[in-house]
């Protein structure tokens, strides 16, 4: 679990560039939460506790919980470069009208 | 007087220039509470409706559920049309692309987890439990990502 968990880390953090450390914790919950599920769904399959139609209907809902965590990321990159480029923008707006008396 | 209009008026049109002016750029919607209320009380039926399985299980045989499909048709219809409701109200904001396409998600999830059951005359326990555990994270995941138009807007006037 432990390699698999740094790929996907590795892949996310090559991902979301500059604003990594912002959603680190985010990412490594969510990889933990797709790893540990794929694990009870082959160990629930193993116990005959479910049979093969739902663990293609788990697998395919797995996915998308996949894709609304990329969905996530990718948001959560946006809301760090945007509350950062504001942020510059106040700094920057506050000079000019100080240097302006406006 | 002059010289502090020299330095500032250039900046100015600049600023202007690029509409920013005393506002901020935004590269996602604002935070919508009712999205995040509407999303929190479909969150709370897909849960009761799943938990109905799990919490019913067979006497003769405890790995499965005694509820079926069939009877909780109207469960699923309505969340079927909270989920619908949900999509309507993420479409109608700007710069929203990401939340619009994480309901899509939550909405095929559903839609796959209601078509198994649909098909199936008893239910396992055991799956309702993973199918359970996956909306929940898909909820969570897609309320974090609303709750994030917060912090991005964080310090906005």
């Amino acid at each position: 679990m432990a390699s698999v968990l740094d790929q996907m880390l590795t892949a996310a953090a090559k991902a979301a560039g500059a604003n990594w450390n912002s959603v680190r914790g985010d990412a490594e919950i969510f990889a933990k939460n797709l790893i540990r599920d794929s694990e009870q769904i082959a160990k629930d399959f193993a116990a005959g506790n479910i049979d093969s139609d739902d663990v293609k209907t788990d697998l395919k809902m797995l996915a998308d919980y996949a894709d609304i965590v990329k969905n996530y990321l990718e948001d959560a990159v946006k809301a760090a470069a945007q509350a950062a480029f504001n942020a510059a923008i106040d700094v920057l707006w506050g000079a000019i009208t100080t240097a302006a008396k406006i | 007087m002059q010289a502090r209009w020299a330095l500032g008026f250039p900046a100015l049109l600049v600023i202007a220039a690029l509409g920013i002016s005393g506002c901020h750029v935004s590269f996602l919607a604002e935070y919508d509470d009712v999205f995040d209320q509407e999303a929190t009380n479909a969150q709370k039926d897909v849960d009761a409706l799943f938990r109905k399985f799990i919490n019913n299980p067979d006497k003769a045989n405890p790995a499965a559920s005694t509820e079926t499909y069939a009877a909780n048709k109207d469960a699923y219809a309505r969340i079927n049309t909270e989920l619908d409701a949900l999509e309507v109200r993420a479409e109608a904001h700007d710069h929203n692309e990401g939340t619009m396409d994480s309901v899509r998600k939550i909405q095929a999830s559903f839609a796959e987890a209601e078509d198994a059951y649909k098909a199936k005359s008893s239910i396992s326990i055991a799956d309702a439990k993973i199918k359970l555990t996956i909306m929940k994270q898909e909820f969570t995941a897609l309320i974090k990502e609303e709750l994030l138009k917060k912090q991005g807007n964080s310090g906005a006037k």
